[in-house]
């Protein structure tokens, strides 16, 4: 098998450009956009190619029978924020999104999901994707008093958020989505990190996550293996079964994916991969963590 | 009331940054009749490279230094490049203007491949140093921006209105050809002018950066910002500079905080069309002065 590597620098057009040349070079699949903004504008042309993508944007928008999310969906991440504040005895929240088209795509769903649950919306505060300073919106929010925050985003305006915290001088627990993990995150705001939780959906709790980590660490003893570098792997291992099961042709492996609801086995999550139906990481399969001392840890919110 | 005082600060404080922006916008302006659209990417080099290099663990002030010299070698070439055009006795100002549009996309997508697509919090030596008040804790690092606006302006109108240099870049932003006649070396002088913007990028830079999270892509909205700041007071006003940044500083901030995120985006960009159509000369333009009408 051969792998072409390309750069799309998280630039939508750039994106696109690549899935054409992908799919003139006769790719059976692509592992595709981080981001969900990236997600939605290769939707078209993949589908016009019919060619099988692998995507790790999370946002619920996506809906393209081409595009298969990796990644645990936003509205299953809005569920454990749900379990999040239950295991706190939290009974208000506010929002923090971006008005790219992810935050906004979130931000619908955390009004349904959490609209339609016990738990009091009390502010929501929305910043541009690039947004360096969050302290008018914290501010902003503190005055409504929440027991938390639920963000929403991607990228960096996780250490704007946890600067402008410092900033303030508000001791407000936030929890992010699996982008809060970043190690961006804990390079740029440091131990202002500290204290913000986030979800992930690689664990180590099944042995073939256990597996996984320990051939990493022989491989690569200098590098900490991440929760995309977890799903990466995961994603070539359902692409082999793919080609292995259903043959090596673009059009047998989207047949085959277009079944695939219970791949087992796999070391993101804790249950089989529903990749057909875009929840191969549900909301209980993802575990909580926190930012401490620039680095992470797992925590059982018990 | 601590969160308005809080804002306040904060609004005037960044609004000094967008006044160094403007400054260098006029001084270009003012220098060579040039709208400079690569501004916000000329201090975009200078934070990112201090970012990365401090990042790696180098000394702040040897990474300004060297960041100091990367951006007036940059500036002196962009300056040799528009020397031609300054010099010809046909030239067209607003292809000019538009070639800086190209620089500004050049020296972003070299600072992106140079330097590296990542987003970087750059820590001066007095980052840790803060002031409180109550709950909120204000860097040494936003004081640092109103400290040395106030040295630059300082600098900048004494170079403007007491030297050779100044006289010369006053006469060229009033008429090329007419300072051309009466001996001033128009090739040399926007090859000055460029660097001066240059050195004034370059702090702003690092001010700035030290404020904001610093990437390859935050020249376009400084750029922006800095011209919004630069035509309320008219761009050649210098105070107007001074003026427009603290409005938009404050403006900026207060409707972060009490309107949301889209009236903040807004507001720039709805200063700069305000002011075209009601006072294009800006709001400290000189008795008299005349505006550019095409």
């Amino acid at each position: 098998m051969t792998i072409d590597f390309q750069d799309d620098a998280n630039n939508p057009n750039e994106a696109v450009t690549l899935v054409t040349r992908f799919a003139q070079a006769d790719a059976v699949a692509m592992f595709g956009a981080h981001s969900s903004p990236v997600a939605l504008a290769q939707a078209e042309a993949v589908e016009a190619a019919g060619l099988p993508e692998f995507v790790f944007g999370a946002s619920n928008a996506i809906d393209n029978p081409y595009q298969y999310q990796v990644n645990a969906r936003d509205s299953e991440q809005i569920k454990n924020v749900l379990t999040f504040a239950e295991a706190n005895d939290f009974h208000t929240v506010a929002f923090l999104t971006d008005t790219g088209a992810y935050g906004t795509a979130a931000l619908e769903q955390l009004n349904t999901v959490i609209g339609e649950s016990d738990l009091e919306i009390v502010g929501s505060e929305t910043f541009e994707p690039t947004a360096s300073n969050l302290t008018p919106q914290l501010v902003a929010l503190q005055r409504q008093n929440p027991d938390f925050i639920a963000m929403f985003t991607f990228g960096t305006p996780y250490a704007a958020v946890v600067q402008g915290t410092a900033e303030t001088g508000w001791d407000v627990p936030i929890i992010g989505n699996v982008a809060a993990g970043d190690i961006a995150v804990g390079e740029i705001a440091g131990e202002d990190a500290d204290g913000l939780y986030y979800m992930s959906p690689f664990g180590s709790e099944t042995d073939a996550a256990k597996e996984l980590i320990d051939a990493w660490e022989a491989e690569y003893p200098d590098d900490e293996l991440t929760f995309e570098g977890a799903i990466a792997y995961d994603s070539m291992s359902v692409l082999l079964r793919a080609i292995t099961e259903g043959g090596p042709t673009r059009e047998e492996v989207q047949a085959w994916l277009q079944d695939a609801v219970e791949v087992e086995g796999l070391a993101s999550g804790t249950t089989a991969w529903d990749v057909a139906s875009r929840a191969p990481i549900r909301a209980e399969d993802l575990t909580f963590r926190l930012w401490q001392a620039g680095e992470t840890v797992e925590v059982d919110l018990g | 009331m601590i969160d308005i005082a809080y804002f306040t600060i904060i609004g005037l404080c960044i609004g000094c940054g967008y006044a160094l922006v403007a400054l260098g916008i006029a001084t270009l302006f003012n220098g060579s009749g040039v709208l400079n659209f690569a501004q916000g990417d000329i201090i975009m080099i200078a934070a990112l490279y201090v970012a990365v290099r401090t990042t790696s663990g180098e000394n702040y002030l040897v990474a300004a230094l060297e960041a100091l010299a990367i951006v007036l070698v940059v500036c002196a070439l962009i300056g040799l490049l528009f020397v031609k055009p300054a010099v010809s006795r046909h030239r067209d100002i607003d292809l000019i203007i538009i070639g800086t549009i190209g620089i500004s996309t050049i020296l972003a997508n070299l600072a992106n491949n140079v330097l590296g697509s990542e987003t970087y919090s750059l820590r001066s030596p007095i980052t840790d140093l803060a002031v409180q008040l109550g709950s909120f804790t204000i860097s040494w690092d936003y004081f640092a921006l109103v400290i040395a606006a106030a040295i630059l302006f300082a600098g900048y109108l004494v170079v403007y209105k007491k030297t050779d240099i100044g006289l010369q870049m006053r006469a060229m932003s009033a008429d090329v050809d007419a300072a051309r006649y009466s001996g001033v070396q128009v090739a040399k002088l926007t090859v000055v002018g460029w660097l001066i913007a240059g050195f004034i990028g370059t702090f702003a830079g690092l001010l700035l950066g030290s404020v904001l999270l610093v990437s390859a892509s935050m020249g376009v909205p400084l750029t922006i910002s800095g011209f919004a700041a630069a035509m309320i007071g008219g761009l050649k006003n210098p105070w107007g500079a001074v003026l427009g940044g603290a409005i938009i500083g404050l403006a900026e901030t207060f409707a972060a905080g009490y309107l949301g995120t889209a009236a903040r985006q807004s507001i720039a960009p709805m200063i700069i069309i305000g002011v075209l159509l009601l006072l294009p000369r800006g709001i400290l333009a000189a008795r008299g002065a005349r505006s550019r009408v095409v």
